[in-house]
């Protein structure tokens, strides 16, 4: 766990920059390996695909980075937090081939739970290498 | 209300149908190739620790949460689902080698600028019965006549 039991609100953290390559999108998203026809294709997987349905070329998975921004809070609360952690996003805008993905959090309030502890409260978003957000919301995690 | 197979389109199910189930082993393979995918080798993973039993990935959990896994998902031609939001709660940490169930369930539709939206509720357990995740998945469609594009570029 890094998170202090003394964190304050307005304290921030930032967790590794990660790098959407084609291969990281054809293993998040074309479906297991051992599969026949892997890659699946599709929107996150194929150019040509992407491009039939209008978008610019193949991008992230809403998932794939929200899924690092679930694993930071992991790193952040230790393996307690897939018991209790909560977290509620919206996705604005696309992640495409070859940028790069970056969780943050903020410390907004600390209030206690109903249920015993401390639940911690922030602000979330994820940001692209170009500066844009491409998902924000909002995160707890409880302390004993 | 029960699972419907639609014929064309998963924006024909009403509130209260239910997609498919998924039903699927977290192999320590699986849960490697979503390692790779993230960038997260963290040893809680991929051995035995303070932690128990290898942890599955939770970028697995969200990603076969989304409606698009379900068997009995389908869009017309051109068209693909996309994910706008979602409320998740975390209950339990699956484990390397177990069987997960993924549920989905239409809870609300909805128009927002000019395009169809479904919230369905997505629960995934343990072979026990124990509850993993459960989340409300917001998605709309992005189609060529009008395409969600963001502002990648």
């Amino acid at each position: 766990m890094i998170i202090e039991r003394s964190v304050a609100p307005g304290a921030e953290f930032q967790g590794k920059e990660k790098h959407i390559t084609a291969a990281r999108l054809l293993t998040f998203s074309g479906g297991p390996i051992t599969e026949g026809g892997w890659p699946r294709k599709n929107i996150h997987t194929d150019t040509d695909f992407a491009k039939s349905t209008g978008l610019p070329s193949r991008c992230a998975s809403g998932t794939q980075f929200q899924g690092q921004m679930v694993e930071f809070f992991v790193d952040l609360f230790g393996e307690d937090w897939f018991a209790s952690g909560t977290m509620n996003v919206k996705f604005v805008d696309l992640v495409l081939e070859d940028q790069t993905v970056t969780a943050h959090a903020k410390v907004t309030n600390r209030v206690v739970d109903p249920k015993g502890g401390t639940r911690i409260e922030f602000d979330i978003w994820s940001e692209r290498n170009d500066g844009r957000k491409v998902m924000t919301g909002t995160a707890t995690g409880l302390l004993d | 209300m029960a699972i419907k197979i639609v014929e064309n389109s998963a924006l024909d199910l009403d509130v209260g149908d239910e997609q498919e189930p998924l039903v699927f082993i977290v192999t320590p393979e699986l849960n490697q190739q979503y390692l790779f995918a993230v960038e997260d080798f963290h040893e809680r993973y991929w051995q035995r620790g303070e932690w128990g039993a290898p942890i599955v990935h939770p970028s697995i959990l969200m990603n076969m949460s989304n409606r698009t896994r379900s068997p009995s998902f389908k869009l017309p031609k051109g068209w693909s689902s996309i994910h706008a939001r979602d409320e998740t709660e975390f209950h339990s940490a699956a484990r390397v080698g177990e069987t997960l169930t993924v549920r989905w369930k239409v809870v609300d539709r909805y128009e927002r600028r000019e395009r169809p939206y479904q919230a369905l509720e997505v629960r995934i357990t343990r072979p026990d019965g124990q509850l993993a995740l459960r989340r409300v998945a917001h998605s709309t469609v992005s189609r060529p006549d009008k395409a969600v594009t963001g502002k990648a570029s």
